[in-house]
């Protein structure tokens, strides 16, 4: 009876640890799959996906959401490569680091970027994960 | 009761603005707490306060936790600048941006003295607010 009552326990502190355990995030997956749709102009998918708290900086300063979704709608991505990924993970907290090649459309104009890093944040909400926070860094 | 109901509104929207403000000043208090460390070359205190899972980016790549400590261990501030801050708040998280004007050397590299934006991202843990991910938008010259 009391191995049972133990052993009963024990299931229930496992059970709990699990329940609680943030899962564990696939950051590749979450910079492939926002890239795929930022490339797809899948705009509203990508509002759903954008935490509010969402900060984005560039060269030119720091955007917030509603600046970054009136960015990416004026961008049409022709061509990107996206390498070396780095994924770590704090809490419900993911920080990608990866390298991106990227040729754009800006209105008419072509622009052949370079290889240069990057840094994509996502939190994991009650929504799924979300993308939290971005840095795109100009090449050296 | 009309009157009561516009104080209770009123009195709503200050706490709300109240807390917001709240939020701003945590994060700004964060990263100027961490510049004051850096420049002091704290690193005992530095590396305490970053998240094992740290990383950061920058125009040569990105860096974990051992990368960074070894580029502030070179780092040489000189006087500095911070500005124009956005922070932003989700659960445990503070996302701030804000602008540098700075001359610093990291590991013999000059760089460029011009304003340039940087991205602090912490975590709140037990162990009190971790500085979990950088990004610097400054060229290496």
């Amino acid at each position: 009876m009391r191995r049972l009552f133990f052993l009963l326990t024990a299931l229930c502190l496992l059970l709990s640890a699990t329940a609680w355990a943030e899962p564990q995030a696939d950051g590749e997956k979450l910079v492939r799959d926002l890239w795929a749709s930022s490339a797809t102009k899948q705009l509203a998918n990508q509002a759903g996906m954008i935490s509010p708290a969402f900060q984005s900086v560039y060269p030119s300063g720091a955007r917030n959401k509603a600046q970054e979704m009136a960015s990416l709608d004026e961008v049409t991505f022709t061509k990107f490569e996206l390498s070396g990924f780095r994924t770590s993970q704090q809490g419900p907290v993911a920080v990608v680091t990866y390298l991106a090649k990227v040729e754009e459309m800006k209105g008419a104009l072509r622009v052949d970027g370079k290889t240069s890093p990057r840094m994509s944040v996502f939190i994991h909400t009650n929504k799924g994960w979300q993308w939290l926070a971005h840095a795109s860094i100009p090449a050296p | 009761m009309k009157k009561l109901l516009v104080i209770a509104l009123s009195l709503g929207m200050l706490l709300a603005a109240t807390l917001a403000q709240a939020g701003e000043s945590q994060g700004e208090k964060l990263v100027r707490d961490l510049w004051a460390l850096m420049a002091a070359k704290d690193l005992a205190k530095i590396e305490a306060m970053t998240s094992p899972a740290f990383q950061s980016v920058r125009s040569i790549g990105a860096c974990d936790k051992a990368h960074q400590m070894k580029l502030i261990a070179g780092l040489n501030l000189g006087p500095y600048t911070l500005s124009n801050f956005k922070v932003t708040e989700q659960g445990p998280v503070i996302v701030a941006t804000y602008t540098v004007s700075v001359a610093e050397t990291i590991n013999g590299q000059r760089l460029d003295t011009k304003p340039a934006p940087r991205m602090s991202i912490f975590i709140k843990t037990e162990r009190g607010w971790q500085w979990l991910a950088h990004a610097n938008l400054k060229p290496v010259k």
